[in-house]
């Protein structure tokens, strides 16, 4: 079934959420895209209104993509995919108070190695798309640019962003 | 002193700070480390502890410290009023906006606007693979199989999570020599 379908890919997504934020937007997409859930240039709106609004962009599309599909309850289950195992697995860990032990070090060390290859993928998978164009590439590099430079609020460069793309659009 | 919340209480708490942050985690966390110490729930360093914890799992930052927050402080009910706290504001904050955005999304400059900030996500993206490589010294192993890993998860479609865990095993088996 459909649903059952797409709370699996979001509970899938769900697993591999290491790093926090923007890391596995390229996952999402794959899983997302990929299987026909969404085309390709109302994913990228996805990503943009989910800056705008609280909460993180793997929920927010969980959200809206289980919203758009199947209203309000698919928006409810697919939210729920995609925290469930992050959920179910820190709430028991919390409760044994962690008796079986990892090295810390050399876990954190892999889940580095493996979250350095997701965020490439996300970059990779996010500029490969039939919406970038000149103007999206010259905004991505000077806000590298500046934010590796300064400590801006990523809010103030996205509505700085927002209005130039605003502005481009609407002159002739 | 310590004070022991409410269910309610923290439910309260983690809402109106999930609700008013825009930002995610990175914003939000040291938010809820002003709130909880200064209602004596947690002493900081304590707090800032939980929060490490809450980063060995998969997860949202914010919700994972909160839900560990929530279960220190109130046990199951703790975890589930704090659980909701931070889920509520952006579940319903996301479909608010949508359906305002179907409404405008005829207008060219709205359109425009979500082309420009889309692109500050790539250079966010960008920053965030500059700052993982300068935060340590990286052995070219260690690099060589997180270039190789990125194209495979790339390409994996739906696989994405055996792929990412086993690269995360394989960078586990080798930590001694390539960290």
């Amino acid at each position: 079934m459909e649903l059952a379908d797409l709370c699996l890919a979001f509970f899938r997504i769900g697993v591999v959420s290491f790093g926090g934020g923007w890391t596995i937007v390229g996952i999402i997409k794959n899983e997302v895209v990929g299987a026909g859930w969404l085309p390709e240039a109302a994913f990228a709106n996805i990503v943009a209104l989910a800056q705008i609004t609280p909460g993180p962009v793997a929920l927010n599309t969980a959200t809206l993509v289980g919203f758009l599909r199947f209203g309000l309850g698919g928006a409810t289950l697919a939210t729920l995919s995609v925290v469930a195992f992050p959920v179910i697995s820190i709430t028991t860990a919390a409760f044994l108070a962690s008796r079986l032990r990892f090295d810390s070090l050399r876990l954190s060390f892999a889940l580095r190695v493996a979250t350095l290859a997701m965020v490439a993928m996300t970059l990779a998978n996010l500029t490969v798309s039939p919406n970038v164009g000149l103007l999206t590439i010259l905004i991505a590099v000077l806000t590298f640019f500046i934010s590796i430079r300064m400590k801006v609020d990523p809010l103030i460069l996205i509505l700085a962003s927002g209005c130039i793309g605003a502005i481009v659009r609407i002159l002739p | 002193m310590i004070a022991k919340p409410s269910a309610w209480q923290l439910f309260t708490v983690f809402f109106s700070i999930s609700a008013l942050t825009i930002g995610g985690g990175y914003a939000m966390i040291p938010v809820f480390a002003d709130r909880i110490t200064k209602k004596k729930w947690m002493e900081e360093k304590a707090f800032y502890d939980v929060f490490a914890t809450g980063q060995a799992f998969p997860g949202p930052m914010a919700l994972n410290t909160a839900i560990l927050v929530g279960v220190r402080l109130a046990g199951i009910r703790g975890a589930i009023s704090s659980f909701m706290g931070v889920m509520l504001p952006p579940f319903c904050s996301i479909i608010l906006v949508s359906l305002v955005f179907s409404r405008l999304s005829n207008y060219p400059a709205v359109l425009g606007f979500l082309e420009g900030s889309y692109a500050v996500v790539l250079g966010l993206v960008a920053t965030m693979i500059y700052k993982l490589l300068r935060a340590r010294v990286w052995k070219t192993a260690a690099l060589v199989l997180s270039a190789v890993g990125s194209v495979a998860l790339y390409f994996a479609e739906g696989f994405a999570m055996p792929v990412f865990l086993t690269i995360a095993l394989i960078a586990y088996l080798g930590a001694k020599k390539w960290s």
